[in-house]
Order: structure tokens, then C-alpha cells, then sequence
């Protein structure tokens, strides 16, 4: 059997700001949300990747991990690698294999299609693959107001998957001008044009969708779910119509609003929501895109329910406190 | 710089500050955390076994660090937050250790009270980031 999923967790961090501290601040939020998630002042997308990791290893021996795949676009050195500290922090074995993966916010599903192909070649007992981001702008830009922080993690397994992957496809399609960060600057930025973003996400994400369901037989009717990367609500149901998915085909997995831009791991935050409460026999069709752009779709068919390595999106969603606009700049180091 | 650690030390005590790893005596069987040169317990022993902790444990006591008490390594920390609250936790397998405690704990911490360790950044010193555990309370 092609491996599939094991065991899945998320992680949320537990500050949140909302809305209107935004509204209070600069007279206007330029996000869709209602609130959205903020790392403590000691996390970053390593601690929080650990933090997912810890979680699905609770359940198994940390040594027959014979995978890492580990993807961000905020892991804290611009060189050095993080995949050893994520090693050492969950106890893996010291010949494990790696891959890391960054640069846009499809990195999460190019390290899980790249984990499942090291899977097939037989010889690795379990996979693990981790996605977190801590993305961050300017604070005077517009789209600064959206960007929010979680991480995911799936235990991959080649033996009776609770969830099984039926396939994927790769889009890549240079496009200019929106959600960028050259070597050595700390802030994303775009060229102010929101349209692009829109544009780049659309000419990926919705040829990838179409050519998996050409390849599979399948088509947006046959998935129950439907989860793509969050830079924005109105973008993701835009772009889900366009495709024939439906607002309900959404619901599950679109966490935004509550979560803010959580970048690479939006995509795996909304799966990880929709796998909580699935049953056995649902599909959920899994877009990620990123800027430059790329876009993996990936088909995902649940055959077991229970497949939780901890607490619920939900749960995690409704434990949270509250930070104050200038509290939130203290924790994301802008003035301190 | 207060209780400066250079990076080659650090280096060497990495498996017991990302995951708590003890060490166990080979004479006594007793368990060092974090390790010594020699056995804290029977003072005799100097070779030992790495035996994994499970990072759990019960507040045995705490105290709050505010305004300049602080170390200046988490200086930055203490900025932030105007204080913190530092436990002294006797852990499921015996060894006490003291560590920070992450939100949310108003209300909540009194000696007794269930954690469990976390990985999170403790400072960064020479442009290196330094991890290591703190601890959280136990709930959902």
C-alpha cells in the first residue's frame, strides 16, 4: 500500500489579537478576519514545528522515523538547517533523512509529496512531515494586518493509513510582483497591486485542482472537503467557485477568520480541522499555492476516523488570550 | 552578560535542553538530570546511560521575576511580558528542575499544579539562538 496518513496534529498558538485592536491602531484592518493567531515572544516556526511534532510522536517510537520533511518560510536561519534541531528536539535517529523546504507557501505540500516518495522506495517505516510559519511584514504595511501563526504536523505510514493520498499534481508559473522577500530582508512585501496575488494563486492552484481530478476521474463534486492556503478568505472562495467547489465544500477547513495568513500552514491547520471531524469514506481535495508561483493539489481519502495525535482545531481555536495591538509588536520583536 | 554560556557548552548539553535526556548512574542507579560528571547520588559513579525523561512533572515551587530581576539573557523576555514566572518542578522520574512557565497560568499555578516541558527560544547570545525547555501547564 502507498503510504498515507498515520496520525496528523495541529498547532495553535494561544495569543490572539482581534480585528479591532487593527481598526484602533491604524483606523482601518485590511483583513478578513475576526482575529487571528500570534506566536509568544519565545516561539518561532521551529519551536512551533516541534511543538506539532511532539504531539503525533506522543503515540510512537520517535526512533522508526525515517523521513523529515520539514517546511516554512519563516525557519529562523537564513542558512543552517533546521531539520537537525527538530531531530534532536523529538529524538529522531541520526540517519534520518531530510528535506527542507521553503521560498513560498506551497512549501508545505512539496515536502509531503516529497516525503511520500522517499516513502514508496520501501525501506523507511514512518514519515513525518512538519509545517509552520510565522510569516511577518512591515506593521505600516496594509497586509501586515493579516498575517497570523500555526503549525501542522502527519505521521506518515506505508501500513493501514487512516488517510490514504490517491495522488497529485504540481503547477509552477513564474509570476511577478506579489508576496515577496529578497535574501536578507526581514519583511514580505508586494508591489501594492492586491491583484496579482489573486491572479498568481488562481493560474496555479486551479490548473493543478483540474489536471489532479482529469487524472484521478474525479471532478469538485467528489470531494466533501476542500482546503487551500489562507492569504485571505474572500480569496480562497473566490478561487474555490471559480474551480465549482462550493461554500460548503469550504467550511471545514477554512480558518482564516480566526486564524489570520498562517502562510505554509494554513493549508494544513484547515486539513487538520477537516480531518477532525470526518468519517470514513470522505475525500478532501488539498490546494496549496504560493507565490512565484506554485501549486501542489493533492487527493486525500479518509478511511478511518480517530486519526488525532492531539487536541482539536477547535479546542485550540477557543483556548486562547487576548494581546493589545502594542503588546502584539513586543511579541513579534518590532519594538523591542 | 549575566551567565554567559559559550556555544561549545551548549553544544554539550543540547540532548538534555531540547529533550531532556538524564543520565543514569552505572553504580547506583540513580537518575542525574541535568547530567554531572560524577553521580549526584552515590558520588562515586562516572559513567552513565542517557535515558530519556518524559518531561512531566508537578510544580514543587515557583516564584515571579519582574523589573530588573531578571538575567540579562532573557532580558528581552522580561521586556515583554514585565514579568515571568519561574517553577521549580519535581518531574515524574524524580529530578527537580527549574525552567520558565509559558501562558496562560493566571490563576492556575500553585504548587501541585501538573506541566509538562516545551521547547521553546530561550535567548540568542553571538548571534546564536539558544533552545531549550520550558514548561506549560497540563490541559487541553
Amino acid at each position: 500500500m502507498p503510504a498515507g496518513i498515520a496520525l496528523y496534529a495541529a498547532y495553535v498558538p494561544y495569543w490572539r489579537i482581534r480585528k479591532e485592536e487593527y481598526q484602533k491602531a491604524w483606523g482601518a484592518c485590511h483583513a478578513d478576519m475576526m482575529e487571528k493567531t500570534v506566536a509568544d515572544v519565545d516561539e518561532d516556526a521551529l519551536t512551533m514545528a516541534v511543538a506539532a511534532g511532539r504531539r503525533v510522536l506522543g503515540h510512537v517510537d520517535p526512533g522508526r522515523v525515517g523521513v523529515l520533511a520539514c517546511a516554512s518560510t519563516t525557519f529562523p536561519y537564513a542558512e543552517k538547517a533546521s531539520a537537525p534541531a527538530v531531530a534532536a528536539a523529538l529524538g529522531l535517529p541520526p540517519n534520518v533523512d531530510v528535506i527542507e523546504t521553503g521560498a513560498c507557501a506551497a512549501c508545505g505540500a512539496q515536502a509531503l509529496v516529497a516525503a511520500l516518495e522517499l516513502m514508496a522506495g520501501g525501506s523507511r517505516d514512518l514519515g513525518l512531515v512538519l509545517v509552520a510559519d510565522n510569516p511577518a511584514a512591515r506593521p505600516g504595511d496594509e497586509w501586515e494586518h493579516a498575517l497570523g501563526a500555526g503549525a501542522a504536523a502527519l505521521l506518515l505510514t506505508r501500513e493501514d493509513p487512516a488517510v490514504t493520498v490517491g495522488g497529485w499534481t504540481s503547477r509552477v508559473r513564474e509570476s511577478l510582483g506579489s508576496r515577496l522577500r529578497l535574501q536578507g530582508e526581514p519583511f514580505l512585501r508586494d508591489v501594492g497591486v492586491r491583484a496579482l496575488a489573486y491572479d498568481a494563486a488562481a493560474a496555479v492552484a486551479g490548473p493543478a485542482v483540474q489536471e489532479l481530478c482529469e487524472r484521478l476521474g474525479t471532478g469538485p463534486s467528489a470531494y466533501r472537503h476542500a482546503v487551500f492556503t489562507q492569504s485571505g478568505a474572500r480569496q480562497v472562495e473566490d478561487l474555490a467557485r471559480a474551480l465549482g467547489f462550493t461554500r460548503e465544500q469550504l467550511t471545514g477547513g477554512l480558518l482564516f477568520r480566526e486564524t489570520g495568513d498562517t502562510g505554509a500552514a494554513s493549508a494544513f491547520l484547515g486539513l487538520c480541522a477537516v480531518l477532525d471531524d470526518a468519517g470514513a469514506g470522505e475525500r478532501v481535495m488539498l490546494a496549496a499555492c504560493g507565490s512565484g508561483a506554485a501549486a501542489v493539489a493533492v487527493d486525500l481519502a479518509v478511511r478511518r476516523a480517530g486519526a488525532r495525535g492531539g487536541p482539536s482545531v477547535r479546542a485550540q481555536l477557543d483556548r486562547k488570550g487576548y494581546v493589545d495591538y502594542v503588546r502584539y509588536l513586543k511579541l513579534r520583536g518590532h519594538i523591542l | 552578560m549575566g551567565a554567559h554560556i559559550s556555544v561549545p557548552m551548549y553544544q554539550r548539553s543540547l540532548k538534555s535542553r531540547y529533550r531532556m535526556v538524564a543520565e543514569k548512574c552505572e553504580v547506583c542507579g540513580g537518575l542525574n538530570f541535568p547530567p554531572k560528571g560524577v553521580c549526584r547520588h552515590c558520588r562515586r559513579g562516572t559513567a552513565f546511560t542517557e535515558t530519556a525523561l518524559s518531561g512531566k512533572g508537578t510544580v514543587y515551587s515557583y516564584t515571579l521575576i519582574s523589573g530588573a530581576g531578571a538575567p540579562p539573557e532573557f532580558a528581552a523576555d522580561a521586556a515583554c511580558k514585565g514579568s515571568y514566572p519561574v517553577v521549580l518542578v519535581e518531574l515524574a522520574e524524580g529530578p527537580r528542575v527549574i525552567g520558565q512557565l509559558v501562558p496562560p497560568y493566571e490563576g492556575e499555578l500553585r504548587v501541585g499544579t501538573p506541566v509538562e516541558m516545551v521547547f521553546r527560544r530561550l535567548y540568542e547570545e553571538e548571534g546564536v539562538i539558544r533552545y531549550g525547555f520550558k514548561f506549560r501547564i497540563v490541559g487541553e
